[in-house]
């Protein structure tokens, strides 16, 4: 056997932890947050939390019909986000925020004002402020 | 040819380990090895290069990994180190002289590692190791042939000479 051989052989028992590349994105997304939050908060800028209820919404707005699907885009990526009744969705300065259950589309541009649209109509949300 | 996300699992499969096995090489460490998969593919998966060939894309990859492997380097996290033999546990050798072998690599200095590896595992000649890292062949050679010198005294006969 060839000095080639021998080496591919011992060398091609090493194998990735990744058992797909899907895990990647989805690891890197996270990683990325994670740095911009630590950077955030370096800075000492405002972390705004956002809270929904989101059934009570969903609930009102579609005669009493439950809707279970919610999705969440974070500056265009969707997140994976469980159904039950409330969710938080954390987010730094400047960050653009939607989120769709059901028929109900609701965007937030996280600025210094935060503004909130909900089907085309202004609507109070509960905003907490962290620093 | 493009890489979307339509085919990159194709080439995630086919170039996954190879990729690790550059990152191991490079650090021994699997985690920091890992680290150098995931950079190396989601630059792939990001990329607008226009691929040429399958050779081009894989010569593509494996440039990203070395050079991920620097990059790596001067992150500022701090990772969990596992050591050598508890990763060779995790190994399945299938008799000594391949253990042995792996041993006296990861033994050998860093620079001599990155070279021996891309010229017996991928197959690379001298000059195109030699673009890979950015130094002149005369270097490559000389690093090979003290790597080659260093197998031979800890493998013995195990190691040819060349």
């Amino acid at each position: 056997m060839s000095n080639r051989e021998k080496y591919t052989d011992a060398f091609s028992k090493l194998h990735s932890g990744y058992a797909s590349v899907w895990e990647i994105s989805g690891i890197t997304h996270n990683r990325k947050r994670g740095l911009r939050m630590r950077k955030t908060m370096a800075v000492l800028a405002c972390l705004i939390v956002l809270t929904f209820a989101v059934s009570g919404i969903a609930y009102a707005a579609t005669d009493g019909q439950i809707i279970n699907a919610v999705k969440v885009w974070i500056n265009g990526e969707e997140q994976v986000v469980n159904t039950d009744e409330q969710f938080v969705v954390e987010m730094d300065k400047g960050d653009k925020v939607v989120i769709e259950d059901g028929d109900i589309r609701t965007e937030v541009q996280a600025e210094t004002d935060v503004k909130v649209k909900q089907n085309g109509d202004e609507t109070e949300v509960e905003i907490e402020h962290e620093e | 040819m493009n890489v979307d996300r339509n085919n990159i699992e194709e080439y995630f499969d086919r170039y996954r380990d190879h990729v690790f096995a550059i990152g191991y090489n490079y650090f021994k460490n699997p985690i920091e090895a890992d680290d150098v998969v995931q950079e190396t593919f989601l630059k792939l998966l990001n990329t607008n290069m226009e691929f040429v060939s399958e050779e081009h894309i894989r010569n593509w990859i494996i440039r990203v990994a070395v050079n991920e492997c620097k990059r790596v380097t001067l992150s500022s996290y701090v990772k969990k180190k596992v050591s050598i033999s508890e990763y060779m546990e995790t190994l399945t050798f299938e008799n000594p002289e391949e253990s042995d072998l792996f041993l006296a690599v990861m033994a050998l200095p860093k620079k001599y590692r990155q070279v021996i590896h891309l010229f017996y595992y991928e197959g690379y000649a001298v000059k195109e190791i030699a673009e890979i890292l950015g130094q002149s062949e005369t270097a490559i050679t000389t690093q090979l042939a003290r790597a080659r010198a260093k197998l031979k005294i800890r493998l013995q006969e195990a190691w040819k000479n060349e």
